[in-house]
């Protein structure tokens, strides 16, 4: 049975809803690539539209998890880059992020603004590293 | 016999000693280039993992520490990757890799974080590191983000 622990220590206030540090013991450690709103045919879902981008990317993100016998609640990181970063980009992926993952014990984040993403079209994409309980 | 077996016994222990302290190997392997500010490589067998969100120059009440000064943020961030990692019971030696985000990144500003892991982390120790120019942070006006790796015994 593997062991997490999510702390936001006195001194560090964070800026939304995730962890300042994420610690993990005894089970396999889970690295999901970086998740772009594509849909199961590689199709760009939700064209200039950063919430529904963001909805299709966490989609992707639990099947990419449950690939393994993950969820959620076994997400110790995301890193979240986002295309031409705002604070309205930054709410509409963290009111978004914020249905899918613990309220209690949210994972650690790390937010970055670029350039461009791989393909045009796609506004953000979100990376992550899991722990799963060996079988 | 007795000599033999105490022989025994400190081959097992002399090991444990060495990871009671790190579980953490540090290597800068021949035909790489041996910088003298992070490790090519580090390795790690065993321990609890500990992931630290990107860490950037806010204080306690989540205000921004020199605005517009590289140099006041890169510290500040260090600052408060040290709280984090002492919450857990870690501090520098325990890192293992660190992410540099920096925004619209300038050659003089490799120099800065140089200066600042001279200062947090013991040599020898230094962390396997990346870095990467962007062009924006969370919220206007934050310069440099880092991210850390660090594993602790369990």
């Amino acid at each position: 049975m593997s062991e997490k622990q999510f702390v936001n220590p006195p001194g560090l206030k964070p800026l939304g809803m995730y962890s300042n540090v994420a610690c993990a013991r005894g089970g396999t450690l889970v690295f999901i690539s970086g998740q772009v709103a594509t849909d199961a045919e590689g199709r760009i879902v939700g064209k200039g539209d950063m919430e529904a981008q963001a909805v299709q990317v966490f989609e992707n993100l639990k099947l990419a998890l449950q690939g393994v016998g993950a969820a959620f609640h076994d997400v110790l990181k995301f890193t979240i880059f986002i295309r031409n970063l705002t604070p309205e980009a930054r709410k509409s992926v963290m009111n978004v992020r914020g249905r899918y993952i613990s309220q209690t014990r949210p994972p650690a984040a790390t937010m970055i603004g670029v350039d461009r993403l791989v393909e045009e079209d796609l506004l953000l994409e979100i990376e992550a590293v899991a722990m799963v309980d060996d079988k | 016999m007795r000599l033999a077996k105490l022989a025994i016994s400190l081959a097992y222990l002399l090991p444990a000693l060495a990871n009671a302290e790190s579980e953490i190997r540090f290597l800068n392997p021949p035909g790489l280039f041996q910088p003298s500010t992070f490790s090519q490589i580090a390795t790690v067998r065993e321990g609890r993992l500990v992931l630290i969100s990107g860490q950037t120059a806010r204080d306690a009440q989540s205000s921004i520490v020199g605005r517009d000064d590289m140099k006041a943020q890169t510290q500040q961030v260090f600052e408060n990757l040290k709280v984090a990692l002492a919450a857990v019971g870690a501090d520098f030696a325990d890192v293992a890799k660190l992410t540099t985000y920096v925004v619209n990144l300038k050659p003089d500003d490799r120099l800065m974080i140089a200066d600042a892991i001279g200062k947090y982390f013991p040599a020898g120790r230094r962390p396997a590191h990346t870095l990467v120019g962007i062009s924006a942070l969370a919220v206007e006006g934050l310069l440099i983000e880092i991210e850390a790796i660090a594993v602790i015994p369990d």
